[in-house]
Parts: structure tokens; sequence; C-alpha cells
């Protein structure tokens, strides 16, 4: 019997329905963000799951089983079961529930709504389908004459009706239908596009009442009974350990009960690793008195290979590395056409080491109860968590307690175990007491993990006609460091040569990396677009038309992922995109408009950006973004407008202020006004549009922007003033005289 | 320290350090936690507060500065369970992202609002500066606070 996708319905006690369901998530498609050890690891075969109650009140509970982290899954996900269901939106709410261990609640890679897309629908229909057939029953007539709608069933002859919570009870009992089980077959016709009254409109987010009044809570605000605060020194330099420390200042600051050492942890898997720290921890009766008690503490620590690093040695270190000679590890055409083109154009490209710095602090409680656990955290995987917790404390994933929370941003940082995995370290150091462990801004800045430093060297082959014939892209970057054999970069050119080298930098990173927004299409993005900016200033053509003619034919590429790279797809955005910024449009002097294409794998989107820029007496000001965006069918346009907006001032932070710098293996930023971001007064005119996708299903988009915004920022500059931009974040002496 | 703070029209007694900011009294101490810890040294404005209707950041206000004093969080902006014109504006243009620093930005507008009834988008964005939005959505805070100077001439 097929396992997938399983459809059930069951009787609520006080009445009403529970709708269940379990999808298995594409092995395939987690094994190409992680890399298959990884995905095996983390999340083993667990399947997706969701929980819809019908209330005998008629209202509907959908139960979150995703990470809230400011996507907007929780409306998303409810529109598409709501939709086909054919529920009253306005009786639909949201429930924050607590961690069901038999499944996998894994959020991250712009994958959610295209998970749960087809699920939800068969749900909705399924749910539907049996509240009819109750109906048809309790009128003794055929089901063609019940219609749904608005959470009401109308007898289209008597116009009798029953809302849904008169029958919910009733249609519980109620066999599923055998073959709407499987995803591949169905007797419940699922609505044609034309019908939806829900999907495609801008719904508000459910959940915006409960913030702007204060009532939405972040673990950061959750209380446990018996619970005290900690503060956490950890050892500034990554891989570093703790040698001595003097408590005796701590203990005399007001509030401070207690202050323990901790042993750090290296976990995860070797191509998907994640660290805790060495540190000294100090337990109080609230935050202050923690933070204050852990300025007093006096520490030494053991200096470790990473001390040797500043950022420039860094840099160096890594651009010395990337001079050895390497194989390639994808390779379309001939490897070695750019060594024997008429012409070669070449250029190096750093997108450095940056902060996630998402507004709420990385934060637990925590309990270590000896031979089971508690956590209380925002997480983008729970599951993650008791896998770890197992491994590290040997207590048996289903002893592990895991209380979810929406986070004030995640970003991929709160995909990884380390926060609830040292406040565990916390509590049992502490007696097995329930711990809140608070970061501090400058401990979230300073101790963290960071986006992967990435050194990308491009070289370009041209033919003695100019043509475009050949493109080396050599990678070192510091994280996924496990590269498959066949994988190439997302270059969607026709480019009859292409080749792809890796660097693996991972073991020896200065800092610990991990997965930051949009992870390495960031890097790849910035080198690929501004390159091929450079090559086509190099050949005298506009960088639109550059583009277009590399993508002339519909070709859709492999590049050893789940997904094709659809030349059609990046063509369209592009033309949209310059459409609608008026790309033709001369700029004034001191402005410069600026293009970038580029699809984010995971989720299957595709985003083209127009950027228009000044820079006038040395001072770049970003004015506008024009963004296309290819997302298959847009569930909800104003909440994929705001992850669009938010994800190219995410981009615009990292190329005009982003960058954490180190010296002697110690990070230097150390809070917002050292580790800026884009502030409101700094914020261009964005603008996004939608590419038309009649019949097709929704794709990914949490992380399609930030890749393209930077080198379209970066390639606007170059059209201002004649700066390029090689390495983040852009340098204000740089701009000096122009 | 025992301490007699006034805050959303309420008094609360409490004891605790003198120099212990507002921000983690309020948090900690009475389990008002709409008002955010972001950064500590009033650079992202999480923590904004009213203090007699001007915009504070309550990570540096030492609580015994604070005595007597009338304070309004993110929680008694709204009257009688009527949400404020903000807080309506706020979910009219479908602002929050993750919503962490929301309370913030909108305590910052209630200041804003009541000093300029009618600001010009250059004035919001200066005024609206001190506070952070790392998923980015200042154009809507921008635009929502346009949509209230409205709703509220």
């Amino acid at each position: 019997m097929d396992r997938r996708n399983f459809i059930r319905v069951a009787g609520l006690a006080g009445g009403g329905m529970l709708l269940s369901g379990t999808v298995l998530a594409q092995p395939k498609q987690l094994k190409a963000i992680l890399g298959e050890q990884a995905a095996e690891e983390i999340e083993p075969t667990r399947e997706l799951a969701y929980f819809v109650k019908i209330d005998a009140d008629n209202n509907i509970r959908f139960q979150l089983t995703k990470h809230e982290m400011g996507q907007g899954v929780n409306t998303g996900l409810a529109m598409i079961l709501a939709e086909e269901l054919c529920a009253d939106w306005e009786k639909v709410q949201i429930e924050f529930i607590g961690f069901d261990q038999r499944f996998s609640y894994g959020t991250g890679g712009s994958t959610t709504i295209l998970d749960m897309w087809q699920p939800l629908r068969k749900a909705g229909a399924t749910a539907r389908q049996l509240l009819l057939q109750t109906a048809a029953r309790r009128w003794q007539t055929d089901i063609a004459n019940c219609t749904a709608d608005k959470s009401i069933v109308i007898n289209t002859l008597t116009k009798a009706r029953f809302t849904f919570g008169e029958l919910a009870a009733e249609a519980a009992q109620l066999p599923v239908p055998e073959n709407v089980k499987l995803l591949s077959e169905s007797e419940v016709p699922l609505k044609d596009a034309k019908a939806f009254q829900l999907i495609g409109k801008s719904l508000k987010n459910k959940v915006v009442p409960q913030m702007v009044t204060g009532k939405y809570r972040y673990s950061m605000d959750a209380k446990v009974e018996g619970m005290r605060y900690a503060a956490v020194a950890r050892c500034p330099v990554f891989r570093g350990k703790l040698k001595s420390f003097d408590a005796s200042a701590a203990l005399r600051v007001e509030g401070v009960e207690q202050v323990v050492p901790i042993t750090g942890i290296d976990a995860g898997s070797p191509g998907f690793p994640f660290f805790v720290r060495d540190g000294v921890a100090v337990i109080a009766d609230s935050t202050w008195a923690a933070m204050q008690g852990k300025k007093a503490l006096k520490i030494e620590w053991e200096d470790s290979v990473n001390s040797q690093y500043d950022t420039a040695t860094f840099q160096a270190h890594v651009a010395g590395r990337m001079d050895g000679a390497t194989e390639p590890r994808g390779v379309i055409g001939n490897a070695d056409a750019v060594a024997a083109a008429a012409k070669k154009l070449t250029a190096d490209y750093v997108y450095p080491y940056q902060a996630h710095v998402f507004m709420e602090p990385l934060n637990c409680i925590a309990q270590h109860r000896g031979d089971h656990a508690e956590v209380w955290i925002g997480t983008q995987s729970p599951v993650y968590i008791v896998n770890e917790v197992e491994k590290h404390f040997g207590i048996a994933k289903d002893r592990t307690t895991v209380h979810l929370f929406p986070s004030g941003g995640g970003f991929g940082r709160r995909y990884y175990p380390d926060a609830a995995l040292e406040g565990l370290l916390v509590s049992k150091a502490a007696g097995n007491i329930p711990v809140k462990v608070v970061w501090s801004r400058e401990d979230d800045v300073q101790t963290s993990h960071y986006h992967i430093y990435y050194h990308g060297h491009y070289e370009a082959g041209l033919d003695d006609k100019n043509n475009l014939i050949a493109w080396l892209h050599k990678e070192a970057r510091t994280y996924w460091g496990s590269v498959e054999e066949g994988e190439i970069s997302w270059n969607g050119y026709l480019i009859p040569n292409k080749r792809y080298d890796f660097v693996n930098m991972q073991p020896e990173s200065a800092l610990p990396s991990c997965a930051w927004r949009s992870v390495i299409a960031n890097g790849w993005a910035f080198g690929q677009e501004c390159f091929l900016d450079e090559v086509a200033h190099a050949v005298k053509k506009d960088p639109l038309q550059f583009r277009l003619e590399l993508l002339r034919e519909d070709q859709d590429l492999e590049v050893h992922h789940n997904y094709k790279l659809s030349t059609h797809r990046l063509r369209r955005v592009l033309q949209l995109a310059a459409e609608k910024a008026n790309w033709g449009k001369r700029s004034k002097a001191g402005f410069g408009k600026g293009i970038a294409v580029y699809p984010y794998m995971h989720g299957n989107g595709y985003c083209a950006q127009v950027a228009e820029v000044s820079v006038r007496n040395g001072q770049l000001k970003v004015h506008k973004v024009v963004c296309a965006v290819d997302c298959g069918h847009v569930v909800n346009p104003d909440l994929v407008k705001n992850q669009i907006e938010g994800g190219v001032l995410w981009g615009m932070s990292a190329l005009l202020y982003g960058g954490v710098e180190f010296e002697n293996g110690q990070v230097l930023n150390s809070n917002f006004h050292n580790n800026r971001v884009v502030r409101m007064n700094e914020v261009p005119d964005i603008e996004v549009y939608f590419v038309e996708n009649p019949g097709e299903r929704p794709w990914g988009v949490g992380e399609l922007a930030p890749p393209p915004a930077v080198p379209a920022i970066a390639n606007a500059i170059f059209a201002a003033c004649g700066v390029r931009v090689r390495k983040l974040p852009v340098r204000p002496e740089s701009l000096v005289d122009h | 320290m025992q301490l007699k703070l006034r805050i959303n029209n309420q008094t609360y007694e409490v004891d605790t350090p003198a120099e212990m900011p507002l921000l983690w009294v309020l948090r900690d101490k009475l389990d008002l936690t709409g008002t955010k810890y972001g950064c500590g040294m009033a650079q992202c404005g999480a923590c904004t507060v009213l203090m007699n209707g001007n915009a504070v950041r309550s990570c540096v206000l030492p609580v015994a500065s604070v005595q007597n004093q009338r304070i309004t969080t993110i929680e008694g902006i709204a009257t009688d369970g009527k949400l404020h014109p903000l807080q309506e504006a706020w979910i009219e243009a479908n602002v929050p992202q993750c919503g962490y620093c929301q309370a913030g930005q909108i305590m910052s507008a209630v200041a804003l609002l009541q000093n300029n009834a009618k600001p010009s988008e250059a004035e919001i964005k200066t005024a609206m500066a001190g506070n952070i939005c790392r998923c980015g959505t200042y154009q809507r805070i921008c635009q929502a606070i346009q949509q209230a100077a409205e709703a509220m001439d």
C-alpha cells in the first residue's frame, strides 16, 4: 500500500472533525539542499503533516506544523486548505501547536508552499466531499443537489442549509474514499483555478492582529515555573577552549545565583556541521542580572587555529587556496575551452561572512531532567533538535519535548539546534533547573554562525567575433563542503562550454558557517551577474541585450538539481523587469541602472531586478528597485510582495554594510552601530511584478530576492560612475571621486 | 528598591535594582512582554515605549528614573478594546513579517503623529530611522503611518 499522502478524518471530543494527513517530503528535494548524508541524518523519511479542526461551532482551526518566521506561511497554507474546503475565511483561525514527534516540521529552502500545495488541496477537497455526502444523506437527496460555500452546505433544490459545524462530527465517521489517499488518483475533484475565491487574493496575514497588540508570543516572551535566567560568555574564537575563569565578582552582582562552565559540542554531520562553543554561564533571577553578572566575569581562553586570522589574512588565505589547480566538478562542453579561447577576461568576486542579526536574538528555555529533556524555542527544525539531543545527551528522541514558538526571524540560523543544546548544557550544569538563555545582541553578532565566506573566480572565453563561448566558475566557500560529481552552479545562459570547480574551505573556516537566507545563491548570483556585466561591457553590448541573446532559445538545462533551469523563465522575468523599469531610457548624469537575474532552484522560482542608483559627491543612493518574479501560481500576492521587498533590502544591507570583520579570530562587529543594516531613511522604492503562469503550481519565494538584488545594485553603481564592486561591502572611499 | 510605576494608567509596585532598565522590569517583572529586546543600546528601537507621550528607548532607561512618569506600552494604546488607528493601519497594510520589531515601530509612530499630525514621507522616514526592521517592511510602515494620519484627521 502506498503510505504517502494519507488523509484521515476523526471525530473530536465535543463534536466536530479532525482532518489530518501526511506527506512524504520529497527526499530528493531535501538532498539537493542539504546533501545526501545530512538529509538522512536530519530528516530521515519524516513525513510532513497537517492538522485541521472543524469545530461544532463552525470555526476552523488550522494547526500550524511549519515554522512561522515572517514568511506568512501560517496564512498561505491555511488559504490553500480553506479554498478547497470551501470554508468561510473569516472563520479560519491559526493555532500554534506543539511538536508532534512523528512528523517533520522542518521549514527552510523556500519549500513550504510548494510541498504542501497539492496535499492541502486534496485534504480540503476530501473534507468538503464528506460534508456534502453527510448533508445529502440527511436531506435524502442526491449529492449533486448539494453545494458548499463559506462553511455552509446548501440544498440547491430546497434552499435548506447546514453549517460545516453541524455536519462535521457525522462526516468524520464516513470512510475517506480509498483512492483519495493516493496523490496520483482522486475521485474528489479539485477546483479549477478560475473558481478560486481565496487563492490569488491578498488576504490579510491572520497573525498580524496579535503582533500589533503585543500579544504574539515568541520564545523570548515565554516563562516557565521555577525558571532562572542565564547569560553565557562564549569563547570569542571559533574552536577555542575555556582555560580558566574567576566568578567572584560575578557572584557579587545582585540577582546572580550561580556561575557554571559548559563544554562545547561539535555537532551535526561532516557536510553539515554546527557548533556549541565552550562558555561560562551566569544564572540569575532576571535577564538583566545575568547580563550584568556576565560582564563581571574574568575568563581566560585558549587560542585555536583560528586565532591567527584577521579579515585580511583570511581573505588572502582563501585566495591562496584558490590558486591551486583543481579538477572540474561539472562540465558542459569542453573543460578547457576558456584556456583555448581567442580572448579571455577574468575577475574575482568576494561575498564575505555575514551576520543574520534578525531582530529576536537567539534564546531558549531548557530543562535537562536526567532521562528526559524539555525545550521552549522558536526553531526551523524541532526534529533536528531531538536528534542531536539524543546524540549528545543520550536522551531518547521521544523523551525530549519541544515547545514551539514563532520567531522574530529565522533566515536559516534557527534551523540549527545549537541554542537548544547549549540551553540543556547550562540547565544540566546548574542542577537540572529550567533556564532561559538569552543571547545578547553582542553574543549574536560575535559568537554565532555566519553566512558562507565566498570567493568566486570567473573566467570568460570569447571567440574572435566576441561571442561568449566559454565560462569558468571556480568557487571557494566555507560551508556545504561536499559537492557531488556533476554539480554545476546555476548559470542559465546558453554558453556552449561551462565549467565549475570547487575548493572546500569548510574545514578551514575562521568562523563557523551555516545557512543564511539564500545560502550559496548569494555568492553565485553576485559573481555571475556582475562578471557577465563586465563581459557585456568589454564587448560593448547593452547588459540586457547581451543576456537576452544568451537566452534566445528555450532550453531546460540540467544543473544537477531536482528541477531544470529554464532559459524561458529567465528571459521572461528579465523582459518584464526591463519593461517596468524603462530600461532603455537613458539615465541622467550621476545616475545609472543595473540589471540581474537569478533562479532560486530549491524553490524553483526566478527573479530579475533592475536597480537605479545615483553616485554624486561620493554619496551612493539607491533610488528604485524593480523586481519581476516568476513563482508560479501566486497564492497571496501581497504576502509574496512583502517577501520580495524584504529580500531586496536583505541583499542591499549586505552590499552596503555587510561583512563581519575579525582580528585574532575574534569578531570586531558587536551591535547595530557597527554591524549596520538598511534603515527606513535609506529605502529605495521597490516595485514587484508577477509573470503570469496560468495553470502552474506555486513555487517558493522566501529566498528568491536577495541573490539578484546585490548584482543589480552593483551593476547600477558601475553604470552610474564606472566603479566596479567586486567585494562586499561597497567601500565609501571607492566612490569618493565620483 | 521598592518602586511605584505608572504604566498604561495602572499603578505597579515592583522591587528591583534601581539601575535595571525599564525594558527588563516590563518584561521580567511585570509580564508586559510586548516591548522587545533587540540590542540593549538604543540602536534598534524594538524597546520603544512612551514616557509622558514621548518616544523613549526603554533598554537604556534605568527604572528608578521613570518613577511617577506616565509610561505607555504597546499593551496600552488600544482604548476600551478599540484598536489605535495605527494598529488598524498596520493590519490594513499587512505590514509585519516576523513582527518582532513592530511594537517598537508602532510606539515610535504614535509619538510621531502626536507631534506632527500630517508628516511628509521624508519626515516619516527621518522620525522612524531609529527603528530597525530586518525583514524589510519599511515601505509598508511608511504607508501605514500615512494611512493612519489620514484616518486620524
